[in-house]
């Protein structure tokens, strides 16, 4: 059974990769338009770290999310986006007077910065652009 | 492509789960005593008052990396309960209603079961204290190491 769950660990990378793309890209739209600003979340909550880098940030968060989404050059975005959000912890997180991730708004910086150098690693997975246009590269001819 | 045993993206991913594993325990801590200023919730009549038992029992094994499996499988399912019960009423968009966190957790978590505990964790010790065992001789006897 365990054999069987890790020979998928590529595809649910990949779509695990898709979420944080996603979620990333959002804060990034946020940072950049101004759109989507939170109306909800836990009482007396501290800014989350990935508002905090301004617009600058913004763009990397937007492009690096959608790049990561789709699953195209995965580890050098991977890499960008975990210095991102480690950047983003130092500019929020690190001033709030509470030094835990639950309280200061960097707990979600964490986790991503943490599984980007994963993705950094070893790619984006089986569901990515790179993977297709990888295998047209090396088998054009192949069926699949 | 997956990490082999040894591999450095094998130990990350022990680093990564025990980090996870770290993080959600403190949101178990804040429900069952107030840890950090949490509101305290464990009112196990209600189904939101098993999050903090649940939170803080499958955050420990995925520090220790026991069950890693199981344990994520089921903290993801927590999550897909907590975000659909809870955030998604507030709005369609995960960081405007204030479930990013728990769509995130879910899906690393759903990740979790897929990839294992990685090179650090008790299920890889316990995994590879079996194997000795099953290199017989040819006479059948259990080998010598």
């Amino acid at each position: 059974m365990k054999e069987k769950l890790t020979q998928f660990e590529p595809q649910a990378r990949s779509v695990a990769r898709i979420i944080v793309g996603f979620l990333v890209s959002l804060h990034g739209f946020r940072n950049v338009f101004g759109v989507l600003q939170s109306r909800a979340g836990r009482a007396g909550a501290a800014p989350m770290a990935l508002d905090a880098i301004g617009t600058a940030g913004g763009y990397i968060e937007m492009v690096g999310g959608i790049l990561f989404l789709l699953g195209l050059l995965t580890i050098p975005v991977a890499a960008v986006l975990c210095l991102t959000t480690l950047a983003a912890y130092v500019a929020g997180p690190l001033s709030q007077p509470s030094q835990l991730p639950i309280r200061n708004g960097g707990e979600e910086a964490v986790l991503y910065a943490a599984v980007m150098v994963y993705y950094a690693l070893m790619g984006g997975g089986e569901w990515s652009l790179d993977r297709f246009i990888g295998n047209k590269k090396l088998a054009p001819s192949a069926a699949s | 492509m997956s990490a082999s045993s040894g591999s450095m993206a094998a130990k990350w991913l022990s680093v990564f789960r025990f980090v996870s594993g770290f993080l959600f325990i403190q949101h178990g801590m804040e429900k069952l005593w107030g840890f950090a200023g949490g509101r305290i919730d464990h009112d196990l009549t209600q189904l939101h008052g098993w999050a903090g038992p649940i939170e803080l029992t499958g955050g420990i094994l995925l520090m220790l990396g026991l069950f890693t499996r199981t344990t994520a499988f089921i903290l993801c399912g927590e999550m897909a309960v907590a975000y659909f019960k809870t955030w998604a009423p507030r709005g369609f968009w995960p960081t405007v209603n204030g479930g990013e966190l728990a769509v995130l957790n879910c899906y690393l978590f759903l990740w979790l079961v897929f990839s294992g505990g990685g090179a650090w964790s008790l299920d890889t010790f316990f995994a590879q204290r079996k194997k000795p065992v099953a290199d017989f001789t040819p006479e059948g006897e259990p080998a010598r190491t």
